[in-house]
């Protein structure tokens, strides 16, 4: 599957995009939401991952715009933060999200989310 | 911690070095006074990364303490905590706090147990929480959906009907299908009802309602936790059936297929050191070698092929790029080192109780790698003197009429092939009359000697000298800045002082662009070129013949100021023993290690120049007195004279010489 991976941590990005590397995906990454908007527009891909606070472009922003864009407006968005707040949580819904993961993050149980939301 | 992660943990506590730059730009700023928004929102997120990659790699400590300093920011952020001096002052000690705790993290050393508790209460009775509140967030929680503990067997009956919208949010049933059969068994019944024709089917819209009959043991919150995300995009309704009897569990999810593990991409590449220093050493043969080819191609030569003069001039073009390019790579910005001083200004500040203030320039600049980790520590021990020494405390200062609060300057700037740093305080500086009678009193100059100013300002820099009244610990006795002038001219550099009276003082060191180039002083001694370092000379004297002394049973010695140095004649050493002296030879008067100086006579003196050095010992043996060797532009070897090794010698020499004139003697007189 294709992946796009957002985080601002250079760290935490590496450890994401290694994790679904290992599991067989095809990843693409950007640093905040501003390069992520970059390569969708050049790339299509099939679920995104993202941080929520990230210079530039927030989280929230970014999926503001991709469920704007024609291309991607109906792909998977799962949000992977540190913040476990329920008001944030139902505003992401609201905005659109697909689903919420905890940081610091299983890879294991990520794979798995991963795989639950792909195509069948 | 998991293994896995063990290959990201170097990367992570490089990528906090750069949070913690970040904070320390940031909060000083607010401290002073800027009220920009970006740069909360940076401190911010440079603490919010910390805290989530700190709980990856199970760094426990660091993760509540940062929870709670975010918490603040964050709170700033939201404008519900104003901004002021005092928070932003705590808020920076809160930084280096959190940098000590990353450090001790990284080294896997304990610091003392509730180190960080006091800094703690402080920003959590700033951010008006108490400590109790503050989860450690991220630590417990690993996913989300799998943390109830398993319960008794419960029925369940759930009935999910999606609205019509559903699906414009990428929320696939079959996704909540999939996790709830993760929970325990699961029956699934599809309600066609809302299902139009097919002519009117809406592919993007949600016409299939499901009806589910789970039995699982982890409760309702689980159950709940799935839907969590489509809440309001369905009608669901979760009630519990008659309890039942634990029955086997459904399969557990299929694991992944393990696939073969593909290489990640990086935009960076690990060389062996060696690899760039071979490179670094044959872009300089290159240079050499366009040199020469220069120096054999005459106007003939052009006349006949006009187009040579084109492509030589590209060919030098490229060998510059070249050579610029491979330098650049061992090239780092000297920010590295500057980053560490601030917190150095801030505790120095606290422990002498005045104000000082650090301002730099230049951080950008950059430098050799195996010359930026040298400067560390001398020009921490400026800075050391400068906050000691030089910065009046701030009553002084009013009286004089200065600011109360001290100025540190520490800047860096390229100036042609050479960085030149400084490091100055707008103190009291050098008292020179302290500065002269202690050096007499050391004997370290003669009484009737006649300094300049500049002179006496760079006594200083004598070995076991010290102006102190009495030894802090801040600076210690001030005679580490004779170690600093080595260290500095160990890197082919030099080190000086100016300084103004009441006004202050500042240290500038002068350092080459890397350590395989160097800038020499070509001399001639019996016919063959040698190279002596210009860093390591002082002064070159036309007329010395008047001022040679002889000492006996050591040699001649050449008057200097009040004071003599050893004599050495260096086509005495290198060419004919009685080979003589040239009517127009030069006395050059070299610093050796130490702080002493010596004298050699050379033949003539031919320029100056950047030189590539050469290290001879990788193919010959050592040969004490020369340090290396170079090819000059008109092809010859020219040897790189260390005038410490030559002064030894020529004392060894005079040594050896008096004992078997003493033994000559004795011998005499008992015949």
């Amino acid at each position: 599957m294709k992946i796009l991976a957002v985080d601002d941590s250079p760290t935490l990005l590496e450890i994401l995009v290694c994790t679904l590397v290992e599991a067989g995906h095809d990843v693409r990454e950007a640093g905040d939401g501003a390069e992520a908007m970059k390569v969708l527009a050049v790339d299509e891909v099939e679920m995104i991952i993202s941080d929520l606070h990230m210079a530039v472009m927030s989280g929230f922003e970014l999926l503001h715009k991709v469920r704007q864009s024609p291309v991607h407006q109906g792909t998977p968005f799962v949000f992977l933060t540190t913040e476990c707040d329920d008001e944030l949580k139902r505003a992401a819904r609201h905005a659109g999200a697909t689903a919420w993961m905890v940081k610091p993050f299983d890879p294991v149980s990520l794979v798995q989310l991963v795989q639950r939301l792909g195509p069948t | 911690m998991d293994s896995k992660l063990e290959r990201f943990r170097t990367m992570f506590l490089d990528e906090c070095d750069e949070h913690g730059r970040t904070l320390e730009r940031t909060l000083t700023a607010l401290q002073r006074g800027a009220r920009n928004h970006d740069l909360v929102d940076d401190a911010f997120r440079a603490i919010h990364s910390i805290k989530g990659g700190a709980g990856m790699f199970g760094f426990d400590r660091i993760v509540p303490f940062a929870h709670v300093f975010e918490t603040v920011l964050d709170g700033v952020r939201a404008g519900r905590i104003p901004i002021s001096e005092e928070l932003m002052t705590a808020a920076l000690r809160a930084a280096d706090c959190l940098a000590d705790l990353i450090l001790a993290a990284g080294s896997n050393t304990d610091l003392a147990a509730g180190y960080e508790n006091m800094m703690l209460g402080t920003l959590a009775r700033l951010a008006g929480i108490t400590v109790a509140d503050s989860p450690a967030g991220g630590t417990s929680r690993v996913n989300a959906t799998e943390d109830a503990p398993p319960g008794e067997m419960e029925r369940w009956s759930i009935q999910f009907f999606p609205h019509r919208g559903l699906l414009k949010r990428a929320n696939e049933p079959l996704f909540i299908v999939r996790q709830l059969q993760e929970l325990g068994t699961l029956a699934v019944t599809a309600d066609l009802s809302v299902l139009p024709p097919f002519a009117q089917l809406q592919p993007a819209d949600a016409y299939l309602g499901w009806s589910f009959e789970l039995e699982t043991a982890r409760g309702e919150a689980a159950i709940r936790e799935i839907f969590q995300f489509v809440e309001d995009d369905c009608d669901l309704s979760i009630t519990q059936v008659l309890p039942v009897m634990a029955a086997a569990e459904a399969d557990p999810a299929a694991a992944v297929p393990h696939e073969t593990m593909a290489e990640p991409m990086t935009s960076t590449i690990r060389v062996d050191i060696d690899r760039i220093d071979r490179l670094v050493n044959l872009a300089g043969e290159i240079a050499i070698s366009q040199a020469l080819v220069a120096q054999l191609i005459d106007q003939s030569l052009f006349n006949a092929n006009p187009r040579l003069f084109q492509e030589l001039s590209q060919l030098l073009t490229h060998t510059q790029n070249l050579q610029d390019s491979v330098m650049a790579i061992r090239a780092q910005p000297i920010r590295t080192i500057f980053d560490r001083m601030p917190r150095l200004v801030r505790e120095l500040a606290e422990q002498t109780g005045k104000k000082i203030v650090l301002r730099t320039a230049g951080e950008n600049t950059e430098i050799d790698k195996t010359v930026i980790e040298q400067l560390s520590d001398p020009i921490m021990h400026m800075i050391r003197n400068a906050a000691g020494h030089g910065i009046e405390d701030s009553a002084e200062r009013v009286v004089s009429g200065k600011p109360a609060e001290g100025l540190i300057h520490l800047s860096a700037e390229q100036r042609g092939s050479r960085i030149v740093i400084e490091i100055g305080d707008d103190g009291r500086g050098i008292d020179r009359e302290k500065v002269r009678h202690k050096a007499v009193a050391k004997n370290l100059i003669s009484a009737d000697s006649v300094l300049s100013t500049e002179d006496i300002d760079n006594l200083i820099f004598l070995p076991g000298f010290s102006t102190a009244d009495k030894v802090t610990s801040i600076s210690g006795r001030g005679v580490g800045m004779d170690v600093v002038k080595r260290n500095i001219q160990k890197l082919g550099g030099r080190v000086n002082v100016r300084s103004e009276p009441g006004r202050g003082s500042t240290v500038v060191l002068t350092l080459p662009l890397t350590l395989a180039v160097l800038e020499g002083m070509i001399v001639r001694v019996a016919g063959e070129s040698y190279v002596i370092p210009i860093a390591s000379i002082v002064e070159c004297r036309a007329s010395w013949q008047k001022d040679v002394g002889e000492v006996a049973g050591f040699g001649e010695v050449l008057k200097v100021r009040g004071s003599y140095v050893a004599l050495v004649h260096l086509n005495r050493v290198f060419g004919s023993a009685a080979a003589a002296c040239k009517q127009q030879s030069v006395a050059i008067i070299a610093e050796i290690e130490g702080g002493g100086h010596i004298g050699l006579v050379v033949d003539e003196i031919v320029g100056q120049q950047q030189v590539v050095i050469k290290s001879i010992t990788d193919n010959l043996d050592p040969v004490a007195g020369i340090a290396g060797a170079t090819i000059l532009g008109d092809g010859r070897v020219a040897l790189i004279l260390d005038a410490t090794e030559i002064s030894k010698i020529n004392a060894s020499r005079a040594k050896a010489a008096w004992h078997s004139l003493n033994s000559e003697n004795a011998r005499r007189n008992v015949a």
